[in-house]
Parts: C-alpha cells; sequence; structure tokens
C-alpha cells in the first residue's frame, strides 16, 4: 500500500530527517511518479535558494563605533527628559494658580483695547477705534492652550518612557 | 564566542556602568543583528541605522531584561521591531532583483539553468505575504528554530510553524507555475 508522500516528506527527505525505512519507501515510490520527482526538484530548489540567501550579512566597519557614539546621545535625552517633568509641573501649577483665580472672578469684568490713530490732522477727523473684549474668555483661551502643552508633556516624558519600557521589556 | 556564563557577567558589568563591556555583545551580535533588519528592509543603509537603534534602545532598556530568555532573542525582538518602525515610517526603495541575487558570470549551463531557477524563487519570495517571507527568512538563519522565530517576531509557534510551511509549498508551486510558462514560451 503506497502511503501519501507530502511536501513535508520530501522536505524532511532534503533534510536528512528521514528514517532509512521511510528513505525506501520515499525513493520506490519516486522510481514511480515522474510528478513527485518533479516535486522534488521543485523543493530542492527553494531549499537551496533559502539556504544560500539567507546567510549572515556583516555590516559596516564602523557599526560598533557608532552604537557607542549613540549611547552618549542617549545621557544627552535624558537631560532633557528631566527638563520637561520639570516645565511639566510649572505648567501644572501656573494652570491651577489660573483656575483658582478665574474661580474667584478675578477676570469676570469686559474690558475694551483703545486703537488711537497715529496721524492726527486738524483737517480730517479720524476716529478711534475701540475694540471690545472679554478678559475672561481670553485667559480661558489660553488656559485651554496651556493645557495642551500640558498633555504633549506628560505624553513625551511619562507616558511614552513608560509604554517604551514595558515594550522592551524581556 | 562568549559562553553564556560570561554574557551574564558582561551584563552585570554594563549595568555596573562599564560602557565599553556593551561594546563586546555589539560585536558578538551585531552581524544577526543587521542580517534581521536587511531582511526586513532589503536595504543595506536603513537595516545598519535600524540594528545600530535597536542597540542603543537595548542598552537603554537593559535594566528592564529579566534574563529568563537569551539576551540574544531580546535583542533580536527588539531589532525586528525596529526594523518594522523604520520599515511603516520611511518610503520602500526599489532594489532589483538583480542586485539581490546572487549572481556568477562564469557559469557552466547547467548552472546556468540553476541560476535562473534561483532567480525565479527570488521572484516567488516578493509575492509572498510578508509576514510568511520573513518567518521563512528567519528559520533559515542558521542558529535560530521555530521557538527563537516565534519569539523574535512575537508570534505563536504553530502559526511560525504552519507560516514556514505555507510559504515554502507557495514557493514551490510559484516555480513550478513559471517554469511551464517558461517551457510554453521557448
Amino acid at each position: 500500500m503506497k502511503l501519501p508522500i507530502t511536501d513535508e516528506h520530501l522536505l524532511r527527505y532534503l533534510n536528512g530527517e528521514l528514517e532509512a525505512a521511510e528513505i525506501a519507501t520515499l525513493k520506490s515510490q519516486l522510481a514511480d511518479s515522474n510528478e513527485l520527482n518533479q516535486r522534488l526538484e521543485e523543493l530542492r530548489v527553494i531549499q537551496t535558494y533559502l539556504k544560500q540567501s539567507n546567510q549572515l550579512e556583516t555590516p559596516g566597519a564602523n557599526f560598533t563605533d557608532t552604537v557607542m557614539a549613540g549611547l552618549e546621545r542617549i545621557k544627552t535625552e535624558n537631560i532633557s527628559a528631566r527638563r520637561g517633568l520639570i516645565l511639566l509641573i510649572g505648567s501644572i501649577v501656573a494652570s491651577g494658580i489660573a483656575l483658582g483665580l478665574i474661580s474667584l472672578g478675578v477676570f469676570d469684568s469686559s474690558t475694551s483695547l483703545l486703537i488711537e490713530s497715529p496721524v492726527k490732522n486738524k483737517l480730517l477727523n479720524m476716529p478711534e477705534i475701540s475694540i471690545p473684549f472679554n478678559t475672561k474668555v481670553l485667559i480661558n483661551g489660553i488656559l485651554f492652550l496651556n493645557l495642551g502643552l500640558l498633555f504633549m508633556l506628560l505624553d513625551r516624558t511619562i507616558l511614552k518612557p513608560l509604554f517604551q519600557n514595558r515594550a522592551t521589556a524581556g | 564566542m562568549i559562553t553564556s556564563e560570561e554574557e551574564n557577567q558582561l551584563l552585570d558589568r554594563i549595568l555596573a556602568g562599564d560602557k565599553q563591556a556593551y561594546a563586546r555583545l555589539v560585536d558578538k551580535h551585531k552581524s544577526f543583528a543587521f542580517t534581521i533588519a536587511f531582511k526586513v528592509l532589503d536595504n543595506r543603509a536603513e537595516a545598519e541605522d535600524a540594528a545600530q537603534d535597536a542597540f542603543i534602545k537595548a542598552f537603554h532598556y537593559l535594566k528592564n531584561f529579566n534574563r529568563q530568555a537569551r539576551f540574544s532573542t531580546w535583542l533580536y525582538r527588539i531589532t525586528f521591531n525596529t526594523a518594522i518602525s523604520y520599515k511603516r515610517k520611511h518610503k520602500p526603495v526599489f532594489q532589483s532583483v538583480e542586485q539581490t541575487v546572487i549572481t556568477d558570470n562564469n557559469l557552466v549551463e547547467s548552472e546556468l539553468e540553476q541560476h535562473d531557477k534561483l532567480q525565479f524563487v527570488h521572484k516567488a519570495m516578493q509575492a509572498l505575504n510578508e509576514a510568511d517571507r520573513l518567518a521563512l527568512q528567519l528559520f533559515y538563519l542558521n542558529e535560530f528554530s521555530l521557538e527563537e522565530v516565534a519569539t523574535i517576531t512575537a508570534q505563536n509557534v504553530n502559526t511560525v510553524k504552519v507560516r514556514v510551511h505555507r510559504a515554502r509549498q507557495r514557493l514551490a508551486d510559484e516555480l513550478k507555475r513559471i517554469l511551464k510558462q517558461e517551457a510554453i514560451t521557448l
């Protein structure tokens, strides 16, 4: 009875992993089947290619020196992370103070910006321009931008290093 | 050749602040790391950048390495991930088949036929699903078992086994198809 010969059998044969009895069975079936022989040849070509094309590559001569120089760069970046953290704490404090002042109603009054004409002409009567604006709205806008900056700093100085740490933990 | 015990001692020295000891580890593993990056990126300059970046990251996170796996497996995983992120960031650089397949101008006729077949296999490789192709290439890099390829690529061992098996079958089928086509056109 002929056992079905799969690609797996043929690959194991090419790798020298079959037992003597299995080799004998395979060879007898190869003798009777052109199709099997052809398949064996196709897999042999594949194996040859994969072994030849997957040799170890050699990097450039300065590879190690470049890596060692790069380690110094990390030290500098760590100092920047510390500064980023100080800036983050400062931003949180400033935002806290601003929120406190807003809640106390310090910025509740409206005001206006007066623009005087630079040229005063006796013949032409140039009106003064007054632009009204709400101080509270302005301070809220600045606070909102500050919160955006805060989240960016939080991401760069704490969250990103934390997740990178977890990703590379072995 | 560094033994695993010597490697552990090196790691201890590096963690104690001896940065020069890291140079020995880099020298030991640079060829494999570079080869892995090259398999992913298919460009020598980018592969060198990615591999160097991986070594720098590995140094930075060495204190988190718990030594349950081999240092090399951990490093090669970082290298693989770094190369993948490089691939996503940078535009692909076209590299023609002639540059990447082994060429020899002094082949005799039977060798030429073999050489042609290898060219066809290379073309068929490019048509493979990227994950299958990488699993296959890593498997055929001498040192790696299926388990190690699975760890490096962050996949299940059975998944890697299926990928390698499937990729080889597809290559063989593709080669059969190409050779049949060549026979018709001759």
